[in-house]
């Protein structure tokens, strides 16, 4: 009995000697059959057509104003390709120079820009 | 008899093959809403958004090869771009006292430097205390993102983004390869084409190549073989390091600035195009031309998408299901040849 | 029930995959009470026919019936509950989990009135079949600590429980010992009287003739012959499994012994139990290693190749002593070492032919730094054509091919860094006999060509075949040396239980 036990450390430690990288293999010790795949598979597709389909639904790119102690402006929904609303806002004592994308007011967004994704656009005053 | 078992193989097909149809039925219904989508401008874009996203996918590709992953890669993109940015600038805020900005090859050769360092301490980790690579650039991406802001801190500069880099340097990234038409092929294209030319003969032509797939189809069986499995495994993340640091080094001009979020969930786009591309998790096998077709595939349905005007929220959850379809897919081959 | 009652009977069963026809029209009778040897070499469907048994496979035509009414079975959970059960060559077992866990697994007894699972009963309701079957196991015993014969045991006890009247067992013995292996036949002969018909697939032959009453064999994918086994020879099993006739089952030996090549002293290991080991060994020679189980014939090699851990120990090759700390340093010193374990530590499955022979020799055949095709597959050509290995192409995934073959394939690697000492662990396990053969022809070649061969097998009559010298381990200690020619298996056995 004990014999075996001893054995039984053995075969352990000369295994865990030789092997450095216990990664070997994730799906290995997977035992799921063809089947549930296939339907898990199928499921996943169908969920992924569903989220295209709501996607394309409620498509369209929000932009955000942030005016940056100006007047507020609210935001808008736009479709690829479309232009914004251009809006000015108004702040006592400053005049507007534009929206920009970053608040350092160094990427000015014009007026006939195509918009191409959501975005938020900041507000940049002089005083 | 002969009909039941080509329905069987017909199933078979449209199952291992579901990322693909999907993906062209996609660019099917985006050509037919939006035909510009099939225009040269838009395929130019295509190709130079996959060209940017290459060189990370190349490096994730070879830790997938060996069952492992790497989530450590997008902040070390963004790393390298910020370095790259904060150098290649002559009104450095993190470096007042430089004056000048520094040559280019010294700050290519300084991120690279960098991202070879990251990729050290994630493969070293991996190969001498046998953790999973998943935890080890999990922590690796934490410290990373850490040290970017610190460093986004540093100077006068207060986490602002940084921009306004040296005309030559945007010149030699982003400038014209050639023009079709109108339309103009930036630079980077180019140095995307060679770098996955090295990759292939680095995976294909090389011993260090070989033994990565060795390692990474069967370590035991490698360390017996007299592959050194550390080395092979120090040596993979490292590269892989250096692609990330140079996908950085490029975003810095492609994008015009850079910041404490660049390069974030860029593995994610990374990973999913690998899996999508055949570079099994099982590990061992993977090509670099999956790679490609996988990042090119990949950036096909976001661009289509975008053309819909799919809002990028909707994106993430699609993003997910195709990872979670990729991999149920490699699952599905493994299992059927098992 | 009688002797002679059909308790299970396959007919026609035929299962095709894509490209091969795994099996052709086979049959098998079962009767109670009796055990059925089912025999053939690798790849001759038999684990094919098992599968299809058990429902992991779906057979294409055929029927199956247990006591006359035809079964399909689902999964084997089915085929459980149907009274079929199989004891597994690799045992899927929760080996975190205690004994009783894994025997009641899915089916916890509860308490009386509560939905909660009764530890107590489950523990009285062990102990009942367990003394039946004369085990002496606690059912408390976490799985993990128990050594695999025990393990067995559990499995066979499970099947029991379920009352099983077919019990299915793969290669039940290939990790016990003579003891171990004494207890399972017990055991099984009790089965036998309770009427229970017993599939016993093994590669053993004379544990077969020893415990069967009936053997089927098949021969690729098709049913051959069932004879009565108190009337048939080992030979005849062979002829009718091989299909032609083996004449000697070892090849002539016509090595000639030379100088003294290897030279081992006081090795002993830093995690397992091998002390002080120490041997000569000579160009030219074949020297087998016997000894039970655990007796550290694999950690000696594993030792001598720089895988495992040294304590102590000094080798010298032609009288310089080397250090082979690692692998990468016994190749550039002319070893060579094939493991035991095929699959685990041998292969790269998903790799191909080339690949898997190139991988030791890389450096061979690099041109300044790029890797050349054609010496690589000139490479592996030679080791496919040397060897005889039977592979459609060099882009073969490994692991499509027979035990044989994929054998070949890790040889074709050692031999292309072209060793002067070769380690053997169990060169033959899990080989037709027709391969085995081929491998036994081709260590003696080696040895003709002035290298050494160490082998390292459990089956005693091909260390008496093909060596020259046997070395016999005990308990981690080096229990003697026997001149192959001259000794008995007896001799042999008796070393090997010296430390034990």
């Amino acid at each position: 009995m004990e014999d075996f036990e001893k054995k039984k450390e053995n075969k352990e430690s000369s295994e865990t000697e030789v092997s450095l990288f216990s990664l070997h293999n994730i799906y290995q010790n997977i035992h799921i059959s063809i089947k549930t795949l296939d339907l898990i598979i199928a499921f996943l597709v169908l969920a992924l057509l569903l989220t295209l389909f709501v996607g394309i639904r409620n498509r369209g790119f929000t932009v955000d104003f942030d005016s940056m102690g100006g007047t507020d402006i609210t935001s808008q929904k736009h479709l690829y390709g479309e232009r914004i609303e251009y809006e000015i806002p108004l702040r006592d004592g400053y005049k507007f120079l534009g929206w920009s994308l970053n608040k350092a007011c160094e990427i000015y967004w014009n007026e006939e820009d195509e918009i191409t994704g959501s975005m938020k656009l900041y507000a940049c005053w002089e005083p | 008899m002969n009909g039941k078992i080509s329905k069987k193989k017909i199933l078979d097909f449209i199952l291992n093959n579901a990322m693909y149809i999907i993906i062209a039925l996609v660019v099917i219904y985006v050509a037919i809403k939006r035909p510009k989508f099939l225009g040269i401008a838009s395929i130019v874009n295509i190709l130079s958004l996959t060209a940017a996203k290459l060189p990370i996918a190349l490096g994730i590709a070879g830790c997938i090869v060996l069952a492992g992953t790497d989530i450590s890669a997008g902040r070390i993109v963004g790393l390298s771009s910020v370095v790259t940015a904060s150098l290649l600038t002559t009104t450095s805020k993190i470096w007042p006292q430089l004056t000048d900005a520094l040559p280019i090859p010294l700050v290519l050769l300084i991120v690279i430097a960098i991202g070879a360092l990251i990729g050290f301490v994630n493969g070293f980790s991996v190969a001498e205390f046998s953790l999973h690579p998943y935890i080890v650039t999990l922590s690796t991406q934490l410290i990373t993102y850490g040290i970017i802001l610190l460093y986004m801190q540093g100077g006068t500069n207060n986490g602002m983004s940084l921009s306004g880099m040296i005309e030559p340097y945007k010149e030699l990234i982003t400038g014209t390869l050639f023009k079709i038409g109108t339309v103009s092929v930036p630079m980077y294209v180019l140095y995307a084409l060679i770098f996955t030319i090295i990759m292939w003969f680095i995976w294909n032509k090389t011993v260090f190549g070989k033994n990565m797939f060795a390692v990474g189809s069967n370590p035991t069986a490698a360390e017996v073989s007299g592959v050194n499995v550390k080395k092979t495994i120090i040596l993979v993340f490292m590269l892989a390091g250096i692609m990330y640091a140079i996908t950085g080094f490029f975003d810095a001009a492609r994008i015009g600035s850079a910041t404490a979020a660049t390069g974030q969930n860029y593995e994610s786009d990374a990973i999913s195009a690998c899996v999508i591309g055949g570079v099994s998790f099982v590990g061992g096998t993977g090509k670099i031309s999956g790679v490609l077709v996988g990042v090119l595939l990949l950036q096909v349905i976001f661009t289509g998408l975008n053309f819909l005007s799919v809002s990028a929220n909707m994106l993430y959850i699609i993003k997910g299901l195709i990872i979670l379809i990729a991999c149920a897919i490699d699952m599905r081959k493994y299992l059927t040849k098992k | 029930m009688s002797q002679n009652d059909v308790l299970l009977k396959m007919e026609h069963i035929s299962k095709s995959f894509p490209g091969v026809k795994a099996l052709d029209d086979v049959q098998l009778e079962l009767k109670a009470g009796t055990v059925h040897a089912l025999m053939g070499e690798n790849g001759a469907g038999k684990s094919t026919l098992m599968k299809c048994l058990f429902g992991i496979y779906h057979k294409d035509e055929g029927q199956i019936f247990l006591n006359g009414e035809e079964v399909d079975f689902k999964d084997s959970k089915d085929a459980l509950e149907h009274g079929v059960a199989m004891v597994h060559q690799e045992l899927n077992q929760a080996l975190k989990r205690n004994v009783m866990d894994n025997m009641w697994l899915g089916r916890f007894p509860l308490m009386d009135k509560l939905p909660i699972v009764s530890e107590k009963k489950m523990y009285e309701k062990t102990m009942t079949v367990f003394k039946d079957l004369n085990i002496n196991v606690d059912p408390k015993t976490i799985m993990s600590q128990m050594p695999v014969s025990q393990r067995q045991m559990v499995e066979i006890a499970k099947a029991v429980s379920y009352n099983s009247k077919v019990i299915v067992f793969d290669e039940p013995t290939s990790s016990l010992t003579e003891v171990e292996v004494e207890h399972l036949f017990r055991i099984i002969n009790d089965l036998k009287s309770r009427g229970c018909g017993i599939i016993y697939i093994s590669h053993k032959m004379d544990e077969i003739l020893r415990i069967s009453d009936e053997v089927t064999i098949m021969r690729d994918g098709k049913y051959i012959a069932t004879k009565d086994s108190k009337n048939v020879t080992m030979n005849e099993i062979i002829k009718l499994m091989v299909g032609r006739e083996i004449t000697n089952v070892y090849p002539p030996k016509d090595n000639v012994i030379g100088d003294k090549l290897l030279e081992v002293k006081n090795l002993s290991a830093e995690y397992s139990k091998l002390s002080d080991v120490s041997f000569d060994a000579y160009k030219g020679e074949v020297l087998g290693v016997a000894g039970l189980d655990g007796a550290g014939r694999t950690e000696l090699l594993e030792n001598i190749f720089g895988i495992a851990t040294r304590r102590s120990g000094e080798i010298y090759v032609d009288g310089k002593q080397v250090m082979n700390r690692n692998s990468r340093e016994s190749i550039r010193n002319g070893f060579a070492m094939l493991t035991e374990e095929r699959r685990a530590t041998g292969i790269f499955g998903v790799r191909d032919i080339q690949a898997n022979s190139t991988v030791s020799s890389l450096r061979k055949y690099l041109k300044g730094i790029i890797l050349d095709e054609k010496k690589m597959s000139d490479a592996t050509q030679w080791g496919i054509d040397t060897l005889k290995t039977k592979a459609p192409s060099q882009k073969t995934q490994i692991r499509s091919l027979s035990g044989g073959n994929q054998q070949k394939v890790i040889i074709t690697r050692w031999l292309l860094t072209e060793p002067t000492i070769l380690l053997l662990d169990e060169p033959t396990r899990g080989i037709d006999v027709g391969a085995k053969y081929e491998i036994y022809e081709l260590i003696l070649k080696l040895a003709k060509e002035g290298k050494l061969v160490i082998v390292v097998s459990s089956e005693m009559p091909e260390l008496l075949g093909i060596c020259d010298r046997i070395l016999v381990m005990s308990g981690g200690k080096l229990a003697g040396e026997v001149d192959a020619q001259h000794t008995s298996q007896e001799e042999i056995m008796t070393l090997a239980a010296k430390y034990v």
